[in-house]
């Protein structure tokens, strides 16, 4: 019965936020995800040419889907709701930051499964790859957002981010976004587990800020 | 007094900050900031003076054909259409319309997709067994004309796109010719020109996004803080306000790019004692190429935010920002064309193709400019609805939703 009711708890509070905060994120990564054949040819495309677009272009996903995650509460009167209710607002930006992390696994799985049709070579490494990617820059613009509490800010950490590999991808070792493409999936590992740590990091901070 | 207030607001926002961040790391990663290693000297006879691309037939065709047929017998064609690395399988239709192609350039039939060389011998498609010459009888502007067939079927982009059929034809530098781009970058960049350029290509990428983040937190300030009708109420106009708040981004980007234009420069300055510079170069070039760039960056974050109320301005500036970009990378050697963000010079030398290319150049910065003034006048236009209380932008579409999605719950129920 309890557990029943905690589950009702769990769908009522990711409804919500799904309707009301998820939605136009998704859409957008939609139309980033949905453009990227039309900028980026991905016909019968080998294993390296696959990372191009994964890695250049769906790993953004994970900027528009994870950093806005605490934004809603920049918003006083929803801060004051949040706030009111016996509910631990950690609580619900873990709801949060688990939707996030699973659109990012969906969308680039179906993005993976068209590329499959059309004929790329699509192997697990460089999907979880993608993922880890859009999961890392995703998680920099949250600590960023935690900490700072500002939106365009942390959107510019990701994105200088993002700029600094395009320039200067081959100095940043461990830490090289797009290293798939040159057949080197050691990265992505370090990646994932960063992006752990950051989105811990974040939700603790964001506690911490809550209790003062 | 009012753009003072509003710089001061921009300048002590951590948005800011981190622009100048993103600033300096663009400029110190890409060794922009400091150019005394790279000295441009008058060429001394005898030495090498590096190779350069030069629109010669006789080593372009037969290169270029020749790679087509190895492509051709592959059937994978590679090609950059925005940047990137594509590769292309054609399908059984193109196939044939690419062996027509090499048909007419070679003499030799072709039949069902495949080039049939003699009277039985037919090639086969495995990587390289292709035979066929280059036909003598084919003028350079007909091979051209094909060429121009091939990189449409492919998709564009391709190694016999107009643009890369150069690659195919690098000539070394003879030592006159390397007097004669030292004396244009003497007497038309002044040496500091050269510079100059090679900092705004580098730094035109920052500053061709970055400013819509001040943009988009100037415009949401207002609204964070509930202050929106206090200042609605104010006698200032809108138009004055909009202006002021532009300007005061616009100031705030580029006077930090203005000094690191100048340490970067400054950098040579020693280098050429007793030579004629421009020392002014820095600063038209800052305002000449860059400028446009945080200008309808700027716009285009008020125009939106004003509009929606939202940070949309970011994902809609990023997105041409990301597709300009790798464009980009396809005319790194200074070719412009009208709708570029940031235009792209990424050598050093180079003056010639920048003097031929100029005019492209000054109308497309002043598109940009263009656009950027009428972003701002109808974010004036939206900002005096707005106080009139006729617009309430994203509000009201929100409250709309809200409202269907309670209609729909209490009919449920």
């Amino acid at each position: 019965m309890k557990q029943s009711k905690h589950t009702l708890q769990v769908w009522q509070i990711a409804k919500v936020n799904l309707r009301h905060n998820f939605l136009p994120l998704l859409l957008l990564s939609v139309i980033i995800m949905m453009l990227t054949p039309a900028l980026f040819g991905i016909t019968h495309l080998d294993s390296k040419a696959t990372a191009v677009p994964l890695e250049m272009f769906l790993s953004i996903i994970g900027i528009i889907l994870l950093v806005p995650i605490f934004q809603p509460e920049h918003d006083d009167e929803i801060k004051d709701i949040i706030a009111s209710k016996y509910i631990d607002s950690t609580y619900i930006h873990l709801i949060r930051v688990v939707y996030s992390v699973v659109g990012i696994i969906v969308l680039v799985l179906i993005f993976s499964l068209f590329m499959l049709l059309c004929g790329c070579e699509i192997t697990m490494a460089l999907i979880c790859g993608t993922i880890a990617d859009a999961m890392f820059l995703g998680s920099m613009g949250l600590l960023a957002l935690a900490i700072t509490g500002n939106l365009p800010v942390s959107f510019m950490v990701s994105l200088l981010y993002y700029v600094i590999n395009i320039a200067m991808k081959s100095k940043l070792g461990n830490f090289n976004l797009f290293a798939m493409m040159d057949g080197n999936y050691k990265p992505n590992s370090y990646l994932f587990v960063a992006s752990i740590i950051f989105i811990t990091i974040s939700v603790s901070v964001k506690r911490g800020f809550a209790k003062k | 007094m009012l753009l003072g207030k509003e710089i001061r607001k921009t300048v002590l926002s951590l948005t800011f900050v981190a622009f100048i961040i993103a600033l300096l790391v663009m400029t110190i990663s890409q060794d922009v900031l400091n150019f005394s290693d790279e000295v441009i000297v008058f060429p001394k006879q005898g030495a090498d003076y590096g190779i350069q691309q030069k629109e010669v037939p006789e080593l372009i065709m037969p290169a270029a054909f020749s790679s087509l047929c190895e492509e051709f017998a592959a059937n994978e064609y590679i090609a950059y259409p925005i940047g990137f690395y594509k590769s292309v399988k054609l399908n059984d239709t193109d196939r044939e319309k690419m062996a027509d192609i090499i048909s007419t350039l070679s003499g030799a039939e072709q039949e069902d997709g495949s080039i049939i060389i003699g009277k039985d011998d037919e090639v086969s498609e495995t990587k390289g067994d292709i035979e066929v010459t280059l036909s003598d009888d084919i003028s350079y502007e007909e091979f051209r004309a094909c060429m121009k067939q091939a990189d449409d079927l492919i998709g564009g982009g391709s190694n016999y796109s107009e643009n890369n059929l150069l690659n195919y034809s690098y000539v070394a530098v003879t030592y006159e010719e390397a007097i004669e781009n030292y004396n244009l970058i003497a007497s038309k960049d002044k040496f500091t020109g050269a510079y100059a350029r090679l900092f705004c290509d580098f730094v035109g990428i920052i500053l061709s996004i970055f400013p819509v983040f001040i943009a988009v937190t100037v415009c949401l300030k207002d609204r964070r803080a509930k202050m929106n009708e206090l200042i609605y109420a104010r006698k200032t106009s809108s138009f004055k306000l909009i202006l002021t708040r532009y300007f005061s981004v616009i100031i705030a980007a580029m006077l930090p790019t203005i000094i690191l234009a100048y340490i970067s420069n400054i950098s040579v300055w020693g280098q050429y004692s007793g030579m004629s510079l421009d020392y002014l170069a820095p600063l038209k070039y800052t305002i000449g190429w860059l400028m446009p760039s945080v200008m309808i960056s700027a716009a285009i974050g008020m125009f939106f935010t004003e509009l929606t109320g939202t940070p949309i301005a970011i994902a809609i500036q990023g997105l041409w920002w990301f597709i300009d970009i790798n464009v980009g990378v396809s005319k790194l050697r200074g070719v412009h064309t009208l709708f570029e963000l940031a235009p792209r010079h990424n050598a050093l030398r180079n003056t010639q193709t920048f003097l031929d290319e100029f005019n492209t150049l000054a109308a497309n910065r002043l598109i940009i400019v263009g656009a950027a003034l009428l972003l701002v006048i109808a974010t004036v236009i939206i900002y005096e609805q707005k106080r009139r209380g006729e617009l309430s932008g994203y509000e009201t579409i929100k409250t709309h939703i809200a409202g269907l999605a309670n209609r729909k719950s209490k009919s449920a129920a």
